[in-house]
């Protein structure tokens, strides 16, 4: 084998060896504890994870979850999309916002997660919290790829008298795309993360959040990491839904 | 095809006159070159004759449709070569069909038709300026402005890209005005070179080369005789 065909190979199984590396510790890490109250064997949290595939309960939850994270996405998505590109429209606009979206990013999660607990129910509390933390980092970055975009290629469409729509459609689009779908694919998984912990500490019904507060509770720790294993699986799956997606839009990265 | 005639032409940025008492003819269906160093304000004639600023004075005989051929090719990346001509000759030509004979056409004529579904990012610089040219002659106008179209690339490329230009050029017969600061394009291109120098800027000095562009060489004597002329011209305003 040559040298190069070693380290394309190294490269390509890199990240299966962290994952074994890792299970590989925790295994160690259990047995020095011996105790499954502390750190459970991964063997044990792998047949509970089983276990929860075959409760309706297990699908409840991930339905819930799935279905706040889906909501609370499309209202960030919609509202900093048109809010980005009203504010590139109109720069008074994207003055205004900006103290709003400052104080958005800088605010603590932990005080929208408590004040949103306080003001609204524990079924719509997670959907705020995801709203209020994932729409200024949507909002930041839809409005750079607008901003960041070729004037020359604007300027060019212009001087050759070029349609709106089709500077719309064939310029703007596709060319902010990629920044739009690399910060979705970040966005998602920050925003299971988000519904989760907010559904733990509003104790929301049908949940993941509320199942994993459950586990912690009955002292169920391996249960717990079955939860957490299952919300890690949830995030990639999303991720990697969107990653297909911007493989798929924009092809002509890849030429 | 008419004449553009600029007369008296002044250009002031806050308070700081760029142009003044500014003349010159762009004769229809000829290359006119506007020479000067850098900074001196080129491009601000060129951004008055293709509308995208105003300026006082009489500015008579612009076309409604004018093509540019800009100093970065200006492709859209996610277009493909024949997609970036499809997309400005869109808004020109409703038929699809004729779109698609045109761009053949001009794609041939620059040698790149079989990079007609390439993507610019596959292109090296001077296929890109040959694009960017193509795309010029293709759109329905009667002038094209060029700005510095063969700055950054090497001879060869160069030498290719004034080739095809002048291919081109004789098969459709645009107006053109042709913006650089170098003397070697000016003289083996134009059929008359205007000066621009000063401080406001104006035209200085203005030559006309009566040659056929096609087989020029810098070592004709005519030529020569221009490039020098031009050199010392050069020489005393710096």
């Amino acid at each position: 084998m040559t040298k190069d065909k070693a380290k394309k190979i190294l490269i390509r199984f890199s990240p299966l060896l962290t994952v074994a590396l890792f299970l590989v510790l925790w295994y160690v890490a259990a047995l020095a504890v011996n105790a499954e109250i502390i750190i459970p064997k991964p063997s044990l949290v792998f047949s509970d994870l089983i276990k929860l595939f075959t409760k309706a309960q297990f699908w409840t939850a991930i339905g819930g979850t799935l279905s706040r994270t889906f909501i609370s996405f499309a209202i960030s998505f919609g509202l900093a999309l048109l809010l980005s590109v009203a504010g590139f429209l109109f720069h008074p606009l994207h003055r205004a916002l900006s103290p709003l979206v400052t104080i958005s990013r800088a605010i603590p999660t932990m005080s929208i997660i408590l004040l949103s607990i306080i003001w609204l129910t524990s079924q719509t509390s997670p959907l705020l919290i995801a709203c209020l933390i994932i729409f200024p980092i949507f909002y930041a970055d839809f409005y750079s790829a607008l901003h960041n975009l070729d004037s020359g290629l604007i300027d060019m469409a212009k001087l050759y008298k070029v349609k709106t729509g089709d500077i719309i459609t064939r310029l703007y689009i596709p060319n902010i795309l990629p920044s739009v779908l690399d910060s979705v694919r970040s966005g998602i998984s920050l925003n299971v993360k988000i519904v989760i912990a907010a559904e733990v500490l509003a104790q929301t019904r049908q949940s993941m959040g509320n199942l994993m507060q459950v586990s912690r509770v009955m002292l169920d720790t391996a249960m717990l990491l079955a939860w957490t294993v299952a919300a890690i699986a949830l995030s990639y799956c999303l991720e990697l839904l969107v990653g297909l997606i911007k493989k798929y839009v924009v092809r002509w990265r890849r030429v | 095809m008419k004449d553009i005639v600029l007369k008296n032409v002044k250009k002031s940025y806050q308070g700081n006159t760029v142009i003044e008492n500014f003349d010159m003819m762009l004769e229809a269906g000829k290359i006119t070159c506007l020479l000067g160093v850098s900074g001196v304000g080129k491009s601000t004639v060129l951004n008055i004759i293709g509308g995208l600023t105003t300026a006082e004075g009489s500015v008579a005989g612009i076309p409604e449709s004018i093509s540019y051929v800009f100093q970065e090719t200006n492709l859209a990346p996610n277009l493909t070569v024949s997609g970036n001509l499809d997309f400005v000759l869109r808004a020109k030509i409703k038929s699809k069909e004729e779109r698609g004979k045109m761009i053949a056409e001009v794609l041939e004529a620059v040698g790149l038709i079989e990079y007609a579904d390439s993507y610019p990012c596959q292109l090296s610089i001077g296929m890109a300026q040959r694009i960017s040219m193509a795309r010029a002659f293709a759109y329905p106008s009667e002038l094209i402005l060029m700005d510095e179209p063969f700055r950054g690339l090497d001879i060869a490329n160069k030498s290719k890209l004034i080739d095809y230009f002048l291919a081109l050029w004789q098969k459709k017969g645009k107006t053109v005005l042709l913006v650089t600061h170098n003397i070697d394009e000016a003289v083996l291109l134009s059929d008359r070179i205007f000066m621009l120098s000063g401080k406001p800027a104006k035209i200085t000095a203005q030559f006309n080369l009566s040659s056929d562009k096609t087989c020029r060489k810098l070592s004709d004597q005519d030529i020569s005789e221009v490039f020098a002329k031009i050199y010392d011209t050069f020489a005393v305003g710096i």
